[in-house]
C-alpha cells in the first residue's frame, strides 16, 4: 500500500495551513484553526493533574495525509486497512446489529456508510472533514462555539487546531434512531497524534444511540490522542454516549468530551476506559433546560504503571434538573487511578438533584486511588450526594468463591465483573461481551497479558 | 463402614495464627449418614471446618482427609469442591453485581465442565427445586448474600447445596435463628440428601432439633479435642446435663 503523506514532525503555523488547505477547507475553518494555534502557542502546560513531561510535542507527526478518501464500499478500503477493520470486528458489527459505521485509520476516513432506511429519515452520518464542506451553516454555527470552547484549554486549543477526521451526525426533529451508530478510530503510526472531531445535534424528541471505539498498536515512542466530542441535546431528546477507549500503554489521551441539554433531554455517557500511559477525561454535561437530565456511568481500568486520572462533570443550570455519576476503577499492577469530578449547580437550578458515586477496587499493595471531587452549590433548595469508597479484594470473599470450586482466577474474574455489572449492563450485549473479554485480557491472563490490538501492529 | 467409600480425617491438627487449637481429630463420614458436631462455643468446631477447607486463616498443620481411599490433604479449597465437599458458611460474604443463579450456573461449569443446560434452562431447573423445598425464589436472580435478611441466607445456602449436588456436606450452625418453619424445611432437604447418599456433618447448637434428625454418629468437641463419641443417647445425655456434665476430659 502507498503510505500517506506525513506533514513535518512539530507544529507550526505551516503545519495548520497545510493541513486546511489539503483538505480543500472553506476559510472560517482555515481561520479558526489558526486562532486556536495561535492561542495554544501562548498556553502554558496545564499545572495541575497528572504529570505530562513525557509528552514530547516537538516530536510527534500531527497530521497523516490519506491517499485514499472515506469509501460506502469494505471492499474499496486499502487491504492493509480493511484487515485491521475486519479483526477488530467492524464490519461483521456492522452487518449484525448496526444503522451505520464510520472508520478511521490515523488522520483520516476509510469508511463511512449509513443505512438507506436512516438516510430517508434526514439523518446525517458523515465524515467530519466532509461536513465541514457538505453542510457548512450548522457545522460552523457548532464547530468549538458553544459547547466545547477552543480557548476551554491547552488541548482543545490543540485539537481545533490540527484536528481531522471524525463525525457528524444530524438527527431531526422526532427521529428516533433504534439501531446504534459507531465509529471506531484507530491510530496505528508511531510517535503521532489523533485528533479526531465528534460533533453530534439531536433535535427535539429525536432519539440517537452512538458508540466510539478507539485503540492503537503498541509502539515504543509516546503518543498522543486529543479527541473533541461535542453533543447537543434538543428539548425532550434522548441521546447515549459509549465509548470504549483501549489505548496502547504508551498514548497520552487528553481528550474533551461536552454535552449541552435542552429542556426535558436526556443525556447518557456511558465509558469504558482502558489502555494509555496517561487519561484525563472528564465528559460534561450542561444541563440549560429545565427538567434536563444527564447520567455518566464510567468504568476505569489501570494496570502496569498507568495513570488514570478520569472523572465527570455535571454543570445544571436549569430547574428540576438531575444529574448522576457513576464511576467504577480497578487498579492493579502499580497503577494509579484518580476519580476528578465537579458537581456545579446554579443558582437559577431550583430543586436540582445531584448524586455521585465512586468506588475503586484495589487489586494489589502497589496501586493506589485518589478523589479529587469538587461540589459547587448556589441556592438552598438542591439535594447534592457523594459516596466514595476504596476497597481491596475481600480474602473472604475469595474463600466463598473457591469453596463452590472457582479457581483463584475465575474467582477473581467472578468479583470483577461483579463490581462492574452496574455499568457493563448498560452497554449493548456486543460491547459487554468485548470489554468483559479485554478486562480478562489486562487482569487474568498472567503471563500473555499483551495490548488486546498489538498482534495487529 | 466401608473405608472405600467415605470421608475420613486421620489426626488432623489446625492452627491460627502459628498455634494449634484444634487436635488430633479423628473421624469418619459415611455416604447417606448424618453426622452431628456438638460443643461448647469455642470448642473447635468452626475451625475444623474452616481447616479442612483451606480458609487462608486456618493451617491444616497435620493429619491427612481421606476421601474414597485417595489422599485429598493438600488439595486446594477449589479442588476440594470439584471432589464433592461443601462447606455451608456461617458468615457469608456478598458478592455484589452477580446474582446466585449466574453464580451457581458458572460454579456448576468450575465443578463438572461445560453444561449442557442454558443459563436460562439452569435457573427454570432451580425455580422448581426451590418451590419442591419450599425455599424463597426470589433469591435465584438476587445479588448474592447482599441485602437480605439472616434467614434467606441460610436459604440461599440450601439451594445452593441443591444446585451443586456435592457428596459430603458441612453445615456450619445452618438452623441457628431459624424460625420453626424453616427449621421443618431445612430437616426435609437433609433426609432428601441422606436419601440420594449424601453424607451430611451438621454443626448445631440446638438439642431439639438434632433429636428430630435421628443422627447416625453424634460427636462432642470440647477445646480443640473430640471427648465423645455416641449416638442418639449422646443427645439425651446433653440434653439432660449439659456439655459440662458430660465432658470427660478424654485427651487428657
Amino acid at each position: 500500500m502507498d503510505r500517506p503523506h506525513e506533514h513535518n514532525i512539530g507544529l507550526v503555523e505551516d503545519t495548520v495551513r497545510q493541513i486546511s488547505s489539503s483538505k480543500g477547507e472553506p476559510e472560517w475553518m482555515l481561520e479558526l484553526r489558526l486562532r486556536a494555534f495561535a492561542l495554544w502557542q501562548e498556553t502554558e502546560m496545564p499545572k495541575w493533574g497528572p504529570d505530562l513531561s513525557g509528552l514530547d510535542l516537538a516530536n510527534i507527526s500531527y497530521y497523516s495525509e490519506p491517499l485514499h478518501g472515506a469509501s460506502e464500499d469494505w471492499g474499496e478500503v486499502p487491504d492493509e486497512i480493511r484487515d485491521t477493520f475486519v479483526a477488530l470486528g467492524i464490519p461483521k458489527a456492522e452487518r449484525e446489529y448496526l444503522g451505520g459505521v464510520g472508520a478511521q485509520f490515523d488522520s483520516g476516513a476509510v469508511y463511512h456508510r449509513l443505512k438507506a432506511s436512516l438516510e430517508a429519515k434526514g439523518v446525517i452520518f458523515e465524515d467530519m472533514d466532509v461536513a465541514v464542506k457538505k453542510y457548512p451553516d450548522i457545522v460552523r454555527k457548532h464547530f468549538m462555539t458553544s459547547c466545547v470552547r477552543i480557548e476551554e484549554h491547552k488541548f482543545s486549543m490543540l485539537h481545533a487546531a490540527c484536528w481531522s477526521g471524525g463525525t457528524f451526525i444530524y438527527v431531526p426533529n422526532g427521529v428516533a434512531v433504534e439501531l446504534p451508530l459507531q465509529a471506531y478510530f484507530r491510530m496505528n503510526k508511531m510517535r503521532s497524534a489523533q485528533f479526531e472531531h465528534t460533533l453530534i445535534i439531536v433535535e427535539e424528541a429525536a432519539r440517537l444511540t452512538y458508540i466510539e471505539g478507539c485503540s492503537a498498536p503498541q509502539y515504543v515512542a509516546a503518543s498522543l490522542h486529543a479527541g473533541c466530542v461535542e453533543i447537543f441535546v434538543g428539548k425532550s431528546a434522548e441521546m447515549r454516549y459509549i465509548s470504549i477507549e483501549n489505548w496502547s500503554k504508551n498514548t497520552y489521551n487528553l481528550n474533551t468530551k461536552k454535552s449541552i441539554v435542552a429542556e426535558d433531554g436526556n443525556m447518557m455517557w456511558v465509558s469504558g476506559n482502558m489502555g494509555a500511559k496517561v487519561s484525563m477525561l472528564y465528559p460534561s454535561s450542561i444541563l440549560l433546560g429545565d427538567r434536563s437530565h444527564s447520567e455518566s456511568l464510567s468504568i476505569v481500568v489501570g494496570g502496569d504503571g498507568q495513570v488514570q486520572d478520569v472523572g465527570a462533570k455535571a454543570i445544571l443550570l436549569g430547574a428540576d434538573t438531575s444529574a448522576s455519576i457513576i464511576s467504577r476503577s480497578i487498579a492493579s499492577g502499580g497503577s494509579v487511578v484518580g476519580y476528578r469530578g465537579l458537581v456545579d449547580v446554579h443558582g437559577s437550578a431550583r430543586h436540582a438533584l445531584a448524586h455521585v458515586v465512586c468506588d475503586t477496587l484495589l487489586l494489589d499493595g502497589e496501586s493506589r486511588s485518589y478523589a479529587f471531587p469538587v461540589t459547587r452549590v448556589c441556592g438552598s433548595t438542591s439535594s447534592v450526594s457523594h459516596e466514595a469508597r476504596v476497597g481491596r479484594v475481600n480474602d473472604d470473599a475469595l474463600f466463598y468463591l473457591k469453596h463452590l470450586g472457582f479457581s483463584e482466577r475465575e474467582a477473581m474474574r467472578v468479583l470483577i465483573g461483579g463490581f462492574l455489572h452496574p455499568i457493563i449492563k448498560e452497554l449493548p450485549l456486543e460491547y459487554a461481551v468485548e470489554f468483559n473479554r479485554l478486562i480478562d485480557i489486562e487482569f487474568l491472563e498472567g503471563e500473555s497479558r499483551r495490548s488486546p490490538h498489538k498482534a495487529l501492529s | 463402614m466401608n473405608e472405600a467409600a467415605s470421608l475420613r480425617l486421620l489426626g488432623v491438627t489446625i492452627a491460627v495464627a502459628g498455634k494449634a487449637v484444634v487436635h488430633d481429630i479423628d473421624i469418619e463420614f459415611a455416604k447417606g449418614e448424618l453426622t452431628v458436631l456438638l460443643g461448647a462455643n469455642g470448642s473447635g468446631k468452626s475451625t475444623l471446618l474452616n481447616g479442612l477447607f483451606g480458609h487462608p486463616d486456618y493451617a491444616l498443620t497435620s493429619g491427612e482427609i481421606v476421601l474414597d481411599g485417595e489422599d485429598i490433604t493438600s488439595l486446594k479449597t477449589e479442588e476440594k469442591a470439584r471432589k464433592g465437599l461443601f462447606l455451608s458458611m456461617q458468615q457469608l460474604p456478598e458478592i455484589p453485581g452477580v446474582t446466585l443463579t449466574n453464580l451457581l450456573y458458572r460454579a456448576r461449569i468450575e465443578l463438572f465442565g461445560k453444561d449442557t443446560e442454558t443459563p436460562v434452562e439452569f435457573h427454570q431447573r432451580m425455580v422448581v427445586l426451590a418451590e419442591q423445598f419450599e425455599l424463597k425464589k426470589e433469591l435465584l436472580l438476587g445479588e448474592v448474600n447482599r441485602g437480605i435478611s439472616g434467614g434467606e441466607r441460610k436459604q440461599s445456602e440450601l439451594l445452593q447445596i441443591l444446585a451443586l449436588s456435592p457428596r459430603y456436606v458441612f453445615l456450619d450452625e445452618i438452623d441457628a435463628g431459624m424460625d420453626i418453619d424453616m427449621q421443618r424445611k431445612l430437616r426435609h432437604i437433609i433426609q432428601h440428601l441422606l436419601g440420594r447418599g449424601v453424607g451430611i456433618i451438621l454443626i448445631s447448637h440446638h438439642i431439639g432439633a438434632v433429636k428430630d434428625l435421628a443422627p447416625h454418629r453424634v460427636l462432642v468437641m470440647e477445646s480443640g479435642h473430640i471427648v465423645e463419641r455416641g449416638d442418639l443417647s449422646l443427645v439425651h445425655e446433653i440434653e439432660k446435663n449439659g456439655f459440662s456434665g458430660i465432658s470427660k476430659n478424654a485427651y487428657e
